[in-house]
């Protein structure tokens, strides 16, 4: 009982630091992040670039509110409701398509519009859609990348569980 | 004012039988009850916080076993086994109480009636080990979250349909 009481009191330490952790960078970064790229008293940095980072400020608040979420959710996790209950939140929980992830979506395109906006200045010799096109050829192989590896990792990690979910729930209401 | 640790080892050491006995119904052998157990008493640990005293100590510890078990089923490929001891004084639960002879008969045919409950689904299973605690309807409908003639209706059916697989052995 010892061993198994230190083990859940350190797990539960992990998620406090964790989450702690994060409230840190969260009201670190923002404010560093908004000093350098936004109000800078750097003569050099143009306003297009100060409205670039200004983008990447906000999609990083968009990303860490986003993790936050998650990791309430995570926390939350309530194996004392009655069975229907609980197996209706892990479908829920473990659906591809949620609402946070139109949030990200933005997040990704305001990224995407920061980029442009401070390489912008940077690539003088070139036609503006073909500035803005240099940034595409970059960032939607990695978009496409990453979203491709995040529906594996949804179907390999989260699908059997909420297909398992999904299938004890239709059994019971049945 | 009791911490946490303390609450959690109030509720697991007055619960302690209760969750062992569950916990035994699922395993094949000391060591997966004991995995069985210690998983419970993480979703315990876990639980714990939202525990509001709203429902009975014993509905709340059964729907944390109950869900331990549908996770664990969720998160590995292997399907649970149940084992009922010989001596299960509730076994009875299992057919209807006026059928006495029924009663004896199923007691001749454990591993039969054994292997049967393993063939069955894992929410039958669940609604079994339930009955196994002699729990009334109304108490598995709260912990399962369906209502009290949905509860009746599918115990009902697993009766029927463990009477009907006996039947059959029997007359093979």
């Amino acid at each position: 009982m010892n061993d198994l009481l230190n083990k859940l009191k350190k797990e539960d330490q992990f998620l406090l630091r964790l989450y702690k952790g994060i409230q840190i960078l969260y009201w670190i970064l923002i404010p560093v992040y908004t000093m350098f790229f936004v109000f800078a008293p750097d003569k050099e940095l143009t306003l297009i670039e100060r409205f670039g980072g200004g983008c990447a400020v906000i999609a990083f608040i968009i990303f860490v509110i986003i993790f936050r979420k998650r990791i309430k959710e995570q926390k939350s996790v309530d194996y004392s409701l009655p069975s229907v209950q609980m197996l209706e939140h892990a479908a829920e929980r473990y659906k591809i398509w949620k609402p946070e992830i139109k949030w990200a979506l933005l997040a990704v395109l305001i990224t995407d519009v920061g980029m442009v906006l401070l390489s912008y200045d940077e690539m003088k010799g070139l036609s503006p859609i073909m500035r803005i096109l240099q940034i595409q050829y970059i960032f939607i192989p990695m978009i496409i990348v990453a979203i491709l590896v995040g529906i594996f990792w949804w179907y390999k990690k989260h699908k059997p569980l909420r297909d398992h979910a999904l299938e004890l729930l239709e059994e019971l209401k049945s | 004012m009791i911490n946490k640790e303390e609450k959690f080892e109030q509720i697991v050491s007055e619960n302690k039988e209760r969750i062992s006995r569950v916990c035994r119904y699922y395993a094949n052998c000391e060591e997966d009850s004991k995995d069985m157990c210690q998983e419970v008493l993480i979703n315990i640990w876990k639980s714990l916080d939202s525990y509001r005293g709203d429902a009975a100590i014993s509905t709340w510890i059964y729907r944390i076993a109950i869900n331990t078990s549908l996770s664990m089923i969720g998160k590995s490929s292997k399907q649970l086994r149940f084992k009922v001891d010989l001596d299960t004084q509730h076994l009875g639960n299992l057919i209807d109480d006026d059928e006495t002879g029924k009663k004896e008969l199923l007691e001749k045919q454990f591993e039969s009636l054994q292997t049967e409950i393993n063939q069955l689904s894992i929410i039958d299973k669940a609604l079994i080990t339930l009955m196994l605690e002699n729990l009334s309807s109304k108490e598995i409908a709260n912990i399962i979250g369906l209502t009290e003639p949905n509860v009746r209706v599918k115990i009902h059916r697993i009766k029927e349909s463990l009477r009907d697989s006996l039947a059959k052995k029997a007359m093979e």
